[in-house]
């Protein structure tokens, strides 16, 4: 979309400007960075919005640069940190989105001296160049937002009184487990349930198996991201204890890959979940496997921002 | 201190001393400007103004209540010891005779402006501040231009400061203050 970019804003040198030009730049820039997040890609009602209003109640520059970061930072939050060389080392889930912090820090070139951050001291003067143009390389650095995943699963489950052993009663829920796709978090994990507990013989057991086969990314419609697409997975024990954990594929912790050319994240082997299974028994349920506790798809946007390095090397 | 009368017999070397005397004696007594108190010096006679709240002070210059202050613009006699002294439209602080006009801040850079003189015209004292990208700083001057000059340059930033006209009854030169009197400082612009 024709002027809707860092250039016709002033950037990457918006020196000396008046106040309203580089300001309205970063504001588009910022409701474009919200587009991933919204129900539809409207850029056109950004290019056509007057943010000048907005200026103008704000009063001065402190003021409004300080609402400005505040509204920045809910928005990086969301957004994957591609900057991440080593993933090996993942533990939480916060550990992969950019944080404020580290965001202003990028931006500044790695001299965490030269941050130009207002709520951090006196942001003067009023309209600082600095703080610009370290915000035109944050916005910059939010690339990677959230993409659909599915994941192809079957479930089942026996609750006929029938199965005379924990094995018997998995081999039954999974013979008629039902084909599923959908972007719930990923599990594969059986529950046994102590027969009697349901009402049914002594000595029967009853079962409720999940089984997923693979996840994969679900892009919109003429989506083609430049990088990788990344999957990140958060996954526990079966049942929210670790020491029920089972499968392969995966391990506790965080979990990341990277998606193939046909847009392929992982595809899981069929594993024996009644290896190591424990019996249950009266009022007390037992569980074999693994579940997702969060899970995310990021793609890399670039393609479909207009505020973005390379229209304004900087 | 004013010399003695001249004596019948006085030799006239004596004459030198005694008058050089008298001219230290006039000087001593000539009106300058101080705290609060401008003159005008003009062909038609000399104009003492007072004004209230005035502050006096040095290089700093604040702004004084009035017309009184830095970055006033005024028209002047050149040398007021000719009979039909010149003029010079002055760019200075009228509140304080120190030789700075004022003090300029632009963004996070404060620079002192010395007082500035041009011959008179008709036209608009300006200052234009231009932003350089390469080297990320200011050019900042003060000019007595015929007419304002126009830009669509958004790195260039013009100030009206006063208009100057020619009286043709009066037969001189006289300035009209645009922007207040004090400090100026350049807002609403990104600096460093």
């Amino acid at each position: 979309m024709q002027g809707l970019n860092w250039q016709t804003f002033g950037f990457p040198q918006p020196g000396f400007l008046p106040a309203r030009t580089p300001a309205e730049g970063l504001r588009k820039a910022l409701e474009e960075r919200r587009l991933p997040f919204a129900k539809e890609w409207d850029v056109e009602t950004i290019a056509q919005t007057d943010y000048l209003p907005m200026l103008a109640a704000s009063g001065d520059g402190q003021t409004w640069c300080r609402e400005f970061d505040r509204e920045l930072r809910e928005v990086a939050r969301r957004y994957f940190n591609h900057t991440l060389l080593d993933f090996s080392g993942l533990t939480d889930w916060a550990d992969i989105m950019w944080t404020w912090d580290e965001l202003l820090l990028e931006a500044a070139g790695g001299d965490e001296k030269a941050v130009s951050d207002p709520e951090k001291g006196d942001l003067s003067p009023e309209w600082n160049l600095t703080w610009a143009i370290q915000r035109m390389r944050a916005i910059n650095l939010l690339l990677y937002a959230p993409v659909q995943y599915l994941c192809d699963y079957v479930s089942g489950s026996v609750h006929t009184g029938e199965p005379s052993s924990p094995a018997a009663a998995v081999a039954a829920a999974l013979k008629d487990a039902r084909p599923a796709s959908d972007g719930s978090f990923p599990a594969s994990y059986i529950h046994n349930i102590y027969g009697p507990d349901h009402g049914w013989r002594e000595g029967s057991y009853c079962c409720n198996a999940t089984v997923t086969k693979r996840i994969y990314a679900d892009l919109p419609e003429g989506f083609t991201p430049d990088g990788n697409v990344y999957l990140f997975m958060k996954v526990a024990g079966a049942g929210g204890d670790d020491e029920n954990f089972f499968g392969s594929g995966v391990s506790i912790g965080m979990n990341q890959f990277t998606a193939d050319a046909d847009g392929v994240f992982v595809e899981f082997r069929n594993d024996d979940f009644t290896a190591g299974i424990t019996t249950p028994t009266k009022d007390h349920e037992t569980y074999n496997g693994w579940e997702a506790t969060q899970c995310s798809a990021f793609a890399d946007y670039t393609s479909w921002f207009h505020f973005k390095e390379g229209d304004a090397m900087s | 201190m004013l010399p003695r009368k001249l004596l019948k017999n006085d030799k006239f070397i004596v004459l030198y001393d005694l008058w050089n005397q008298l001219i230290d004696h006039l000087q001593s007594c000539r009106p300058v400007a101080g705290a609060g108190i401008r003159i005008q010096r003009l062909p038609a006679g000399t104009v003492f103004s007072a004004s209230a709240g005035s502050t006096g002070g040095g290089a700093a210059g604040v702004t004084a209540g009035g017309d009184e202050g830095p970055f006033a613009v005024t028209v002047e006699p050149v040398d007021e010891e000719q009979e039909n002294p010149g003029q010079v439209v002055r760019l200075h602080n009228t509140a304080s005779e120190s030789g700075v006009a004022g003090m300029l801040t632009i963004g996070s850079r404060r620079k002192q402006i010395a007082d500035q003189e041009w011959p008179p015209k008709a036209g608009v004292v300006i200052l234009d501040i231009t932003y350089d990208d390469e080297t990320e700083d200011y050019t900042a001057t003060f000019s007595l231009e015929e007419t304002l000059p126009e830009t669509k340059d958004e790195k260039r930033y013009i100030l009206r400061i006063a208009e100057i006209s020619y009286n043709d009854d009066t037969k001189s030169w006289s300035a009209a203050q645009v922007h207040p009197v004090g400090d100026i400082e350049v807002t609403g612009r990104w600096v460093k």
